[in-house]
């Protein structure tokens, strides 16, 4: 083991300060310039006989650490960074490291000012970095739940992937679509606060609503008592119609059985639903205008679901004949004759899905 | 009339990067506020004394700017600490699981250390990103056999219940 004198002599010569204790932690010689170092104030000229724990807090706690320390290859305390208000005038960081040496301590202050100035540095650039990552992934899945909730989640989805932007106008696609509305909705609007008519109409578009999502239908828009949803865009769903007239016969039956259950509390009046569907061409895409658009389908298809729905009776679903066709092998209906709807000029064919 | 007896008690600060340690040891001792986000490295230690009925405490506060990477919080800096203030930030979630974390830590190196636990940033309840049942359901994970762990809402920025904090883990100190 080096000459203690030698360790000094190497230690002043590379201007870092120094002690050396004995078992006891208390200092028995040490470096001019350790004494500006310590923690109490005003500094005495010389610390020759103090305690380690007397001159620096940050040994506090730690004297159990510094005697067993003394038979220890390794530093048996290290603190890097220690802030000091004023380090030869100015702001600074020492850090102290104890190792044992020859039966005592031996503790070593370095100045690493600059180290740390440059560590700090780079933690105030990562951690700024990574604050505003944060702050980022905060306003993106916000977007992301703002753009789920106003859009169909297929859209949005559709939306997110692309690198353009959206455009006005469509494609023209083969699609079935589904208009589902209350019965006696005027009635109702009319005897009820308006918010229990929000109630009662989110209550019931939460049944409709996911059973429709759950057959991968689009549902763009909500219209007062009436829900609008598309299949067979954006996605490609080759079983569009089966899947608009499969989710139309459970909405049924889920509203149906709520119903039962509410007016069974004895809590409403029956809300009962009539839902249309038809399968045809259509322009799908983006409507409105440049500041403002909404993804929704355009034709004669969309306009016949729409009076079928208006022409359905109490919990029925009417089918228009494309629809029938490409479902009669799965679904059981029944035509209800050739059915003049509103704004039209000839009568068509309309059927319904019983289950 | 006889006086109160001095106790000397060193306290940690403890928790993620940007959560406001250095901010609330600021508001505490020197009772001041700086909105500049400055990143702290190594400790920084301050004193102040905190008056109770049965003793008053000087308090030797650790910032501890190592603990802004979980790598790089060292055993030294919690020897011998007997409370420790655990803090996350009210409006960035991900900071709330460092409250066990920390907790943890401190209790590794000293079992019976008392711990107060801390949403700062109140202040800014727009960007309020935990709920209180966030924050209940992780000061439950920060309980042991010895003591509940309590936790406040505070602001270094407006001074809300930063004494509070101190003045809390100081009586539990002093119980201890």
């Amino acid at each position: 083991m080096p000459d203690p004198s030698l360790v000094s002599a190497v230690l002043r010569y590379q201007g870092i300060e120094y002690a050396w204790c004995d078992a006891d932690r208390r200092i028995r010689e040490h470096s001019p310039g350790l004494p500006r170092l310590v923690s109490i104030q005003p500094a005495p000229s010389a610390v020759t006989g103090w305690r380690l724990e007397e001159l620096f807090d940050e040994f506090m706690g730690a004297e159990a650490s510094l005697s067993e320390g003394m038979c220890a290859s390794e530093p048996c305390f290290r603190l890097a960074h220690i802030y000091r208000e004023n380090l030869g005038g100015q702001p600074g960081y020492l850090t102290i490291t104890v190792v044992g040496y020859l039966s005592g301590l031996l503790m070593i202050v370095s100045n690493t000012s600059r180290e740390a100035d440059t560590t700090r540095r780079l933690m105030q650039q990562r951690n700024e970095v990574m604050l505003l990552q944060d702050r980022l992934n905060s306003v993106n899945q916000r977007l992301d739940y703002l753009l789920h909730h106003f859009v169909p989640a297929s859209v949005a989805r559709q939306l997110m992937a692309r690198s353009d932007l959206p455009q006005l106008g469509g494609e023209r696609r083969t699609v079935s679509v589904l208009f589902a509305d209350v019965r006696g909705y005027t009635l109702l609007a009319e005897t009820l606060e308006p918010e229990e008519v929000m109630n009662v109409l989110n209550r019931r578009f939460q049944v409709a609503g996911s059973l429709i999502a759950e057959y991968g239908g689009s549902i763009n828009q909500y219209a007062g008592d009436q829900i609008m949803s598309i299949f067979n865009a954006p996605d490609d769903q080759p079983d569009h119609a089966l899947r608009a007239a499969s989710a139309a016969l459970d909405t049924r039956a889920a509203l149906l059985e709520l119903d039962r259950h509410l007016v069974g509390d004895g809590q409403v009046n029956p809300v009962p639903f009539g839902i249309g569907i038809n399968t045809g061409p259509a322009v799908v895409g983006y409507l409105g205008f440049e500041d403002r658009f909404d993804y929704t389908a355009i034709g004669d298809t969309v306009n016949v679901a729409a009076r079928l729905s208006g022409a359905a009776n109490a919990n029925e679903v009417l089918m228009g004949p494309q629809t029938y066709e490409a479902v009669r092998e799965f679904i059981q209906a029944q035509p209800v004759g050739p059915v003049q709807l509103k704004g039209r000029a000839g009568p068509i064919m309309a059927y319904q899905a019983l289950g | 009339m006889s006086e109160t007896p001095e106790m000397q008690k060193k306290i940690c600060m403890l928790g993620a990067f940007a959560v406001g340690k250095t901010s609330l040891v600021r508001r505490f001792v020197e009772g001041r506020f700086d909105d500049r986000y400055l990143s702290s490295i190594g400790v920084k230690i301050s004193r102040k004394s905190v008056v109770l009925t049965q003793a008053t405490l000087n308090l030797i506060v650790w910032d501890l700017a190592g603990s802004e990477d979980y790598n790089g919080l060292q055993a030294s800096y919690l020897q011998g600490a007997l409370g420790g203030i655990v803090i996350c930030d009210f409006t960035r979630a991900d900071t709330l699981r460092s409250w066990e974390y920390y907790t943890c830590r401190l209790r590794q190196v000293n079992p019976s250390a008392r711990v107060v636990l801390v949403a700062n940033k109140a202040d800014l309840v727009e960007a309020r990103a935990l709920s209180d049942d966030d924050l209940h359901r992780a000061s439950a994970l920060c309980d042991d056999a010895i003591s509940v762990a309590p936790y406040f809402l505070s602001s270094a920025k407006t001074g809300e219940n930063v004494e509070a904090v101190f003045q809390r883990l100081a009586r539990l100190l002093v119980s201890a």
